[in-house]
């Protein structure tokens, strides 16, 4: 089963957005900076969708996204940002690193998750 | 320097990232400007400190707070969770968690008056530490109060430094940027 993976330092993010994914029937998997959302992806073909915050200790958002496509050589993995983070400058780069979308906090699931579920199945 | 119409920019912006952010579904808040004396009946015990900076100035946002039960009923029904449910490090976690949706509102209302911001992540510190306050030279400092339906008050202070000149307009009435939508690139 394609999989969700959840990057986001704040608990309290990545249980709100996990649970709402499981309660719709998506797998869900968790990770809690940038590093170790490298690291789960590298771990996990199954992940076809990556639902990442920018602002994060150790590996922020966006470079995580860059390393995807640039150290994992993974160029099928949607990525999408959630953040407080609006700025056209930080779009650009996302952009530039091949993201797909981008949310602005606090995440609404029933204004996303149709578009969530088409992303997962390809 | 922050001329008047900037000062009141940033107490206002801040008066609405407090409100949307801090006032859990269904409840009525309401934000107030405190005086130094309304402040001083203040008795939290810690505080959530974030700071939104450019190369202009830096905002730094206290939140105030004290763990006990009335606060653990807020966040638990802020974050749509039982008050049993929450552990020490869910609890603490919601808390920054609430800072951070709070300035990145602030964050991202002042960025359409400045470039290149700034903010941090959340920490938190002993109460002791505003006492210090005053050391970091503001040129606005400023306190305020959430009275919310059935929590218990909170109180936020904001210390803005500038260095340069500092002039922007805030319309207190202009709508705020959406959230939680997806734009797909």
């Amino acid at each position: 089963m394609a999989k969700i993976l959840v990057v986001d330092d704040s608990s309290t993010v990545r249980t709100e957005v996990g649970d709402f994914l499981k309660k719709n029937g998506l797998d869900v998997i968790l990770a809690v900076d940038g590093h170790d959302g490298l690291a789960k992806l590298k771990g996990d073909p199954a992940i076809k969708l990556v639902v990442s915050d920018v602002n994060m200790p150790n590996m922020d958002g966006l470079t995580m996204a860059e390393k995807i496509r640039s150290e994992l050589r993974n160029s099928a993995v949607n990525i999408i940002m959630l953040t407080t983070e609006n700025s056209p400058i930080m779009k650009e780069r996302g952009k530039a690193a091949g993201i797909k979308g981008w949310i602005v906090k606090p995440f609404k699931g029933e204004a996303v998750l149709a578009t969530f579920k088409k992303l997962v199945d390809g | 320097m922050l001329t008047q119409s900037a000062k009141d920019g940033f107490d206002t912006l801040l008066m609405q990232s407090l409100k949307s952010s801090m006032t859990p579904a269904g409840e009525q808040a309401e934000v107030i400007l405190l005086s130094e004396q309304e402040h001083a009946a203040n008795d939290a015990s810690q505080i959530v400190v974030l700071t939104v900076s450019s190369y202009l100035f830096r905002a730094m946002v206290l939140f105030y707070f004290t763990p006990n039960a009335d606060t653990r009923g807020h966040y638990a029904r802020l974050n749509h969770i039982q008050t049993e449910d929450m552990s020490e490090q869910t609890f603490m976690d919601a808390i920054a968690e609430c800072g951070n949706l709070c300035c990145g509102i602030l964050n991202r209302e002042l960025g359409k008056f400045f470039a290149h911001l700034g903010m941090s992540t959340p920490n938190v510190i002993d109460k002791q530490c505003a006492a210090f306050l005053q050391k970091l030279n503001g040129q606005h400092l400023q306190h305020f109060a959430i009275n919310i339906t059935q929590s218990p008050r909170f109180y936020i202070s904001l210390c803005v430094s500038s260095y340069a000149d500092i002039d922007f307009e805030v319309d207190p009435d202009a709508a705020g940027s959406e959230t939680g939508e997806l734009e797909l690139f």
